[in-house]
């Protein structure tokens, strides 16, 4: 073969599934899966593999056919200037459907990007199984999802769903670390609307049952959501700049810059203690240059998920947010910021910890939902992780959730309170009227009584005293000194070493 | 042990060996690859029907106490989108909730000092 054949094949393969595919791609305002691999990553930096794999099915006509590439390109290349493996599933050749080569051409690009400690990305945009493929298409789903386990906390595995991924293919991205979505252009189920209403009798929209916006508010499916391909890609290089390379490194330090508001931080709570704030605020008041890049944005909102940076450290922020059902931990809010918890340990992030937070969600739904064994998750997580782990607590830290939110009980390296903070097993109106009950109940006046127990209560218990003079509180901290503490804590803790009793692995509350 | 499920065709009549205690429903199941009989459980027969958001309808989306009603929360008023409604105390804080839309407001469904549950009506919208 002379190099002009080569190339004219090169050529050929490039157009995936041809001119008139690629225009209907188009049309339904998507990207190709190369154009995607180039806008993604570095200007020229993508190195593909098995450009001229063939397909592996020969019934129901299949010999005669020609699938470029089998509907999936895979490769290598840079993002800021760091290595990454990537596939993107090609929809113009048969519809991204999965055969085995396709399939293998994913295993193998995974194998090569853990052996060099790399992150991967999977670009997904599919019909589903090849169906002339058969029990291979089967194969091949289980040889990727057994990588994603495999793999996991190892490489950062990320996925982006920007088409169909529906049946098992769907449960590949909900192995990965984070899955993105563009509005528009995700559609993620495991049954489809048809099926749906063949069986139940139940009629939702595709958009309704699995689009980008259900995906990243309703089900938690997804961790980003954004209104183009382009927006999308550009959270994959913020994010990634967050991340190390693999579970071995630490993730890259930057040159720090100061918020742009710091002083703002001590006015941001309001007076009334009942009053809600947005906790974010707080965050931008304490992050390098106020960044913070919100993981799960618009899913459980009453806790909040992200990254930023503290000196040119990265950090994962979770904090409770008391503009959203007054910042409880309810079942969402504790998968969420469980998970996050352990994405930050496993990739040697440290945890910052802000806490703001009424207890848990009283009612039936939730007790019946299984709040026990969810928020059993935010102690686990927090218990297990080794990362540096520091709290503040900025407001309200009661009952469970005191001890859930990263206490000094769970192994925080440093808790910190603002001087306001109420620590106590329950709220002062509930804890004055059993302690007092029968003072109460026996009283002339029981309201002047109850609110003069429940006063009471405030003073000798609601505050940070009792629980620093017990050591369960490193130090009592003005708002604005926070970025100043943290940034110490940090260094400090930059050394840190823990280690755990030997185990093959532990079982988290599922 | 839910071990039973079973494909049905319709020539099939043999009985089922299971043991079916009395609370068990049996229901049929239709997809792509045929019938099946199975029993259900008590969390589906508990199951609610999908129904889509209706954003002409103010929820409650936590348990708590109405601690206020504003002025323009009443039948017949035309509010505009973030116009405050009425306030909720709920553990421990004090939500303002506000109109989610440019609309006249139809009935207001609850009144100050009154405890609503979770996804309690509280306002529509005409």
């Amino acid at each position: 073969m002379d190099n002009e054949q080569l190339e004219q094949l090169r050529d050929k393969i490039a157009l995936g599934g041809g001119l008139a595919a690629i225009d209907k791609q188009h049309a339904a305002g998507k990207l190709t899966a190369r154009e995607r691999i180039d806008a993604l990553l570095d200007k020229g930096s993508f190195e593909e593999l098995d450009q001229f794999a063939v397909h592996q099915e020969h019934n129901f006509g299949m010999s005669e056919k020609e699938l470029p590439g089998d509907g999936v390109v895979t490769g290598t290349g840079t993002i800021n200037g760091r290595p990454v493996g990537i596939f993107a599933q090609d929809f113009t050749v048969m519809g991204g459907s999965l055969g085995l080569t396709h399939a293998r051409k994913i295993t193998k690009m995974m194998d090569l990007a853990v052996k060099l400690g790399m992150p991967i990305i999977g670009i997904n945009d599919s019909g589903g199984a090849r169906i002339q493929a058969g029990v291979d298409s089967q194969a091949g789903y289980g040889e990727i999802f057994m990588r994603n386990a495999l793999y996991s906390g190892v490489v950062p595995q990320l996925s982006v769903i920007l088409g169909p991924c529906a049946g098992g293919a769907a449960y590949s991205p909900s192995l990965t670390d984070l899955v993105f979505v563009v509005e528009g252009i995700s559609k993620m189920f495991v049954t489809g609307p048809n099926v749906i209403k063949a069986v139940l009798g139940e009629e939702i929209s595709q958009e309704d049952l699995g689009g980008a916006k259900t995906l990243a508010e309703i089900s938690g499916n997804a961790h980003f959501y954004a209104t183009d391909e382009k927006k999308c890609f550009n959270q994959i290089r913020q994010l990634l700049s967050y991340l190390p390379q693999n579970n071995r490194e630490e993730p890259q330090k930057t040159t720090a810059k100061e918020p742009t508001e710091p002083q703002r931080i001590s006015s941001i709570i309001p007076s009334d203690h009942k009053r809600p704030y947005d906790v974010r605020d707080i965050i931008r008041c304490i992050s390098d240059n106020s960044e913070f890049f919100e993981v799960h944005e618009m899913w459980a909102k009453n806790i909040v998920t992200g990254f930023g940076r503290i000196d040119g450290r990265s950090v994962g922020f979770v904090a409770n947010q008391p503009l959203y059902l007054a910042g409880v931990l309810d079942c969402d809010a504790s998968n969420k910021a469980s998970r996050f918890v352990l994405l930050c340990d496993t990739y040697n992030i440290p945890i910052v910890t802000l806490e703001d937070m009424p207890g848990c969600l009283p009612g039936v739904e939730q007790e019946h939902a299984g709040v026990i064994r969810n928020g059993a998750k935010m102690l686990y997580a927090y218990s297990v992780a080794t990362v540096p782990k520091i709290t503040v607590i900025l407001r309200k830290a009661y009952g469970g959730g005191y001890v859930a939110m990263n206490s000094k009980h769970l192994g925080a390296d440093l808790v910190y309170s603002w001087p306001n903070a109420e620590i106590a097993v329950m709220g002062p109106e509930a804890a004055a009227k059993i302690i007092f009950k029968k003072d109460i109940s026996e009283a002339a006046d029981p309201q002047a009584v109850l609110a003069e127990k429940v006063k009471e209560y405030s003073e000798t218990v609601a505050n940070p005293l009792v629980a620093a003079g017990k050591g369960y509180i490193d130090a009592i901290i003005a708002p604005e000194q926070t970025r100043e503490a943290l940034k110490k804590a940090l260094k400090l803790c930059s050394t840190k070493h823990e280690e755990r009793p030997k185990k093959k692995h532990g079982l988290p509350p599922a | 042990m839910f071990n039973q499920a079973r494909r049905t065709s319709e020539k099939e009549t043999r009985s089922t060996t299971r043991i079916k205690k009395p609370m068990d429903k049996e229901i049929t199941l239709k997809n792509a690859n045929g019938n099946w009989q199975t029993l259900t459980t008590l969390k589906w027969e508990q199951r609610k029907p999908y129904t889509p958001n209706n954003e002409k309808e103010i929820k409650s989306e936590i348990p708590g106490k109405i601690v206020r009603m504003f002025e323009a929360s009443k039948a017949g008023h035309t509010v505009k989108k973030g116009t405050p409604l009425l306030e909720i105390e709920a553990m421990k804080m004090v939500n303002t909730i506000a109109s989610p839309i440019d609309g006249k407001i139809q009935k207001v469904s609850v009144r100050e000092g009154e405890e609503v549950g979770k996804s309690e009506l509280l306002i529509s919208f005409e």
